[in-house]
């Protein structure tokens, strides 16, 4: 009987299923749901699966700056370094070193790898000479930005690129000190990790309550 | 060779004529704009269902009343206008 029901006419939803149970007729009118969504206004209208989609960003960067200010893919040939050295020979922007910086709320880390990925050299606000709370200051990371810079340059790695991770204190003073120390910045990237609900997600711990 | 690379088109800025600061300001304004510290800040700590349900309807009555005071802020700026009888 239900074969019967389904090889005359494909449902698309629950509720045309449920209609056509109900009415037991043959007469195949395919009801679409295309004007709302039921949960659009309500409390429980909640995006469980949010699209991955990298958009361009939603502030047009390049008007703020009055030139151009987003990388774009074009941008990964271009030549960075000093013209008037001719010692030194000019590198392309995808070869340079990038410096990670994890900021979080009670200390930041500092970690410098090459254009490939391997690492090369780490500190962080203990290694300077901070305790306990105290490694989760500016000051702090200013420190931690001027001992990375003084170690970059001793290297002669005058050109570098910056990725920002986490929200913390030690997020703009990091990269001050690394400016403080004479290292040129070129870009400064953002990878502060944003968690997106899909099957494998580990749930996070539960509040403090103090 | 672009899997690298890939994090470097996304949420990146240029710094010219060494002014980090501003750099810094406008990667920032993007940021805060697409609301990625907001979501960084809830999901450090798990947010029950019953304070979820409490936090949304609480932004969509916010959000209304916003946008209802801007109308009649509006609305009543239209007072600001030249005097039709300036001789009286």
């Amino acid at each position: 009987m239900l074969n019967h029901l389904f090889s005359r006419f494909v449902p698309l939803s629950i509720s045309t299923i449920q209609q056509s149970l109900r009415t037991l007729s043959f007469t195949s009118i395919q009801y679409k749901r295309s004007h709302t969504d039921i949960r659009e206004g309500t409390v429980r209208e909640v995006n469980l699966h949010p699209e991955n989609i990298q958009t361009p960003l939603s502030i047009d960067v390049d008007k703020y700056y009055g030139g151009s200010g987003q990388v774009r893919e074009t941008d990964f040939e271009k030549l960075i370094g000093d013209t008037n050295n001719p010692e030194v020979p000019q590198m392309k922007y995808e070869d340079l070193p990038i410096v990670h910086m994890k900021c979080t709320r009670n200390n930041t880390i500092v970690d410098v790898s090459d254009c490939t990925g391997q690492q090369i050299f780490r500190t962080s606000c203990g290694v300077v000479g901070f305790h306990n709370a105290k490694k989760g200051t500016t000051t702090a990371a200013q420190a931690v930005g001027i001992h990375m810079g003084n170690n970059l340059s001793r290297r002669n790695m005058k050109h570098v690129r910056v990725v920002v991770k986490g929200t913390g204190p030690g997020r703009l003073m990091a990269i001050k000190g690394l400016q403080l120390a004479g290292i040129d910045i070129v870009t400064i990237t953002d990878n502060t990790s944003i968690p997106t609900l899909h099957v494998g997600l580990q749930r996070p711990k539960k509040m403090r309550r103090v | 060779m672009w899997n690298v690379h890939s994090r470097f088109l996304a949420r990146t800025v240029w710094v010219r004529n060494g002014e980090v600061d501003l750099a810094y300001r406008a990667l920032n304004r993007v940021l805060n704009n697409e609301e990625v510290f907001k979501t960084a800040r809830l999901w450090e700590r798990y947010e029950k269902p019953f304070r979820k349900r409490g936090r949304l309807c609480y932004e969509k009555a916010h959000e209304i009343y916003n946008n209802e005071m801007e109308r009649k802020i509006k609305f009543l700026m239209r007072k600001n206008r030249a005097n039709p009888w300036p001789w009286n």
